[in-house]
């Protein structure tokens, strides 16, 4: 082994060794979830500038989701209020946990008459090994991948990195974005948000 | 150039370790308890339960009783989600004893979590035990920002007040080997 590779080997045993001594933050996902999960550590809270308001319609989009159906925004038209959440990318620290905890307050979202929209710009294979740590998710999980970040990219919430921002939209039933929050990325937003939000448009 | 790699090895092990010094703080038996301020509940039956006189903040171990149970958890941990409903047969069950209740205590911190989410995460489970929002994670840090959820059994007993007899992490025991401890540390008592 030259100088170099040795190097390289022994640096990366130091690296496999504070791996397997590094605190993370769910002890039964320890064998699971949270051995896989990719810390990029602290990311500029928000890299991207919106492209609508509160008031406008919301853009259109159409895109895979897990269960194998292409979900529109439009199919919601009239009969739903759609709470889309844009998260930054599967495997990552804080959208690791974000969507389980909404699997806890679907009726706090059904009593809004509302749906939740799960988005990164993942493909869907990714997404599937993902979300399977999580538990059963109530919500669609829709990929953004190809053309890649597209519906981000006309909320304006596509980085300059490929990822998405940490945002939550809320379109009512005519079409019309009626809440907006872009999350500091680092930063899960806090339920009562969504909640309080949902309770406005109502 | 071999110990010269070794040499880097171990200067990098040691250089990220004292950035992981929360590691080393995560509770163990026979340590004292890392400082802790709650708010003291609104509502007067958990004051009661707590045996708290006063609003404002308070620490732990001054909760009236011998053990005092700690859960950590986070509303948005599924595996915490999963074990909410062990964790209340344990209380129910402490609840029903003669010789536990009143003698043992349970109360949740959820590191991470608004008020609003703990409460959400209470009334979602029927929680009956007192829980406290730790929304900024400095509990969480305090306590060597463990993985969730995390059981730390505390003597708040007059004599060894503060020192930690037990700590678990992830899916609970069943209830019964759960009492079977919690008896056996009160029999130490």
């Amino acid at each position: 082994m030259n100088d170099c590779k040795l190097l390289k080997h022994v640096m990366g045993c130091a690296a496999m060794l504070l791996a397997a001594i590094a605190p993370g933050p769910c002890a039964a996902q320890e064998t699971t979830m949270q051995t896989m999960i990719y810390d990029p550590g602290q990311l500029k809270p928000v890299d991207s500038v919106l492209k609508v308001k509160v008031g406008d319609p919301a853009p259109h989009f159409s895109l895979p989701s897990l269960t194998g159906e292409t979900i529109s925004l439009a199919q919601y038209r009239g009969t739903r209020n759609v709470v889309i959440s844009f998260v930054p990318a599967a495997w990552t620290p804080v959208c690791s946990d974000q969507w389980p905890g909404y699997n806890i307050v679907r009726d706090v979202f059904e009593q809004h008459d509302a749906i939740l929209l799960g988005i990164t710009v993942d493909n869907l294979p990714t997404l599937f090994a993902w979300t399977r740590q999580m538990g059963e998710l109530w919500c669609p999980v829709l990929s953004d991948f190809w053309p890649h970040g597209e519906a981000a990219q006309r909320f304006g919430v596509l980085r300059t990195d490929g990822t998405a921002e940490r945002a939550l939209f809320i379109i009512d039933k005519a079409g019309i974005i009626r809440f907006i929050t872009v999350s500091d990325i680092n930063r899960r937003p806090d339920l009562k948000e969504i909640v309080d939000a949902l309770r406005a448009i109502q | 150039m071999k110990t010269l790699c070794l040499q880097l090895t171990v200067a990098l092990i040691m250089s990220v370790l004292p950035g992981m010094a929360s590691a080393e703080k995560t509770p163990a038996a026979g340590e004292l308890l890392v400082a802790i301020r709650l708010k003291a509940p609104e509502k007067p039956d958990a004051r009661a339960y707590l045996g708290l006189a006063e609003s404002g903040s308070f620490d732990p171990t001054t909760i009236t009783g011998q053990l005092l149970i700690i859960e950590i958890f986070s509303m948005y941990c599924p595996y915490c989600q999963r074990e909410a409903p062990a964790v209340n047969r344990l209380y129910q069950a402490i609840e029903a004893s003669e010789t536990l209740r009143g003698r043992v205590k349970m109360i949740g911190i959820g590191v991470g979590n608004s008020a609003y989410e703990v409460d959400h995460f209470r009334k979602h489970y029927q929680i009956a035990f007192p829980l406290f929002p730790d929304e900024d994670f400095i509990i969480h840090k305090s306590v060597g920002e463990v993985r969730t959820p995390f059981f730390i059994i505390t003597d708040i007993g007059p004599n060894d007040k503060g020192q930690v007899l037990w700590t678990g992490a992830g899916q609970m025991d069943k209830v019964e080997t759960f009492i079977n401890r919690l008896n056996g540390f009160l029999k130490q008592r």
